[in-house]
């Protein structure tokens, strides 16, 4: 069901493109987020993922629509980030997308963050000195 | 062979008591766009404002987005917008493989805020989604 055959018509236009700079990465996404278009953004969050950044940084700015796909995506992204003691954050400007974080209380489950930059200065200051990238402990 | 998907149908017929827009694709996630667009245009005829288009276009989607998980290659999935003066019903409908929808996860919860009068129930085999959504009556 999330991928057709060739040959769809590309009703829905998303871009995704991960960006690394050291132990920061950013997934910037452009276009519409639904049961479709979810699947690219797994697939860059995967690409994100190797190797598993301290602070991964998820800038939707250019997004114009998010689903509840599309944020379950996300969840399951933070929550392995989580697992390994490191970061994702949100970067969010677009009323449609903040109001489904909203709705489901995800605007409090995932730090958000005007910028990336803002997000890296944050996170890193927050990130404990020296510990290795995914060798961290979360007991939570 | 693989068959791409198909806007089959769609009808714009001028009633005594408003207007009918029914709109019926293939039952693939890549299509889902094209009803969240015929929405949010229909909507917009209307007066409705950025936020409760924005509530529109998140309804069709997540109730289309519910459907879809039950339907198999070749159904097709039937939107039905009737528009009031002040106010959109949708009737969203697809074959039901299934005895009952997944009303649970993100995608019910959202629904259930962005959208009033929502009923579920299985029609001649289909399961369809009622919902409707108003607009704001206007401070003179």
């Amino acid at each position: 069901m999330s991928r057709e055959e060739p040959g769809y018509p590309r009703a829905v236009d998303l871009r995704a493109a991960v960006d690394r700079d050291g132990p920061h990465v950013v997934v910037s996404t452009a276009g519409e987020i639904d049961l479709w278009s979810a699947d690219l953004l797994r697939e860059a969050l995967h690409d994100a993922d190797q190797p598993n950044p301290d602070v991964l940084v998820v800038d939707l700015r250019e997004a114009t629509f998010l689903d509840s796909t599309g944020l379950g995506v996300l969840a399951g992204a933070l929550r392995r980030q989580r697992e390994r003691g490191n970061y994702l954050a949100l970067v969010v400007s677009q009323g449609s997308i903040s109001k489904v974080l909203a709705i489901t209380g995800m605007d409090r489950v995932f730090p958000i963050f005007d910028t990336p930059e803002d997000a890296w200065k944050s996170l890193s200051e927050d990130q404990p000195s020296g510990a290795p990238n995914g060798q961290q402990s979360d007991s939570a | 062979m693989a068959s791409s998907p198909t806007l089959r149908n769609g009808v714009m017929e001028e009633k005594s008591t408003g207007t009918s827009v029914i709109i019926e694709i293939d039952a693939q996630s890549s299509l889902v766009a094209v009803l969240r667009a015929a929405a949010s245009t229909l909507a917009t005829r209307l007066e409705f404002t950025l936020d409760e288009i924005d509530d529109l276009r998140i309804a069709v989607d997540e109730a289309a987005s519910l459907l879809l998980q039950q339907t198999q290659k070749g159904d097709t999935l039937r939107c039905n917008l009737d528009l009031q003066d002040k106010v959109i019903h949708c009737r969203l409908s697809a074959p039901s493989n299934e005895a009952d929808l997944a009303l649970e996860g993100f995608g019910w919860v959202v629904l259930n805020v962005v959208a009033d009068d929502i009923t579920v129930s299985q029609v001649d085999g289909r399961s369809e989604i009622r919902l409707t959504t108003k607009r704001a009556v206007m401070q003179d």
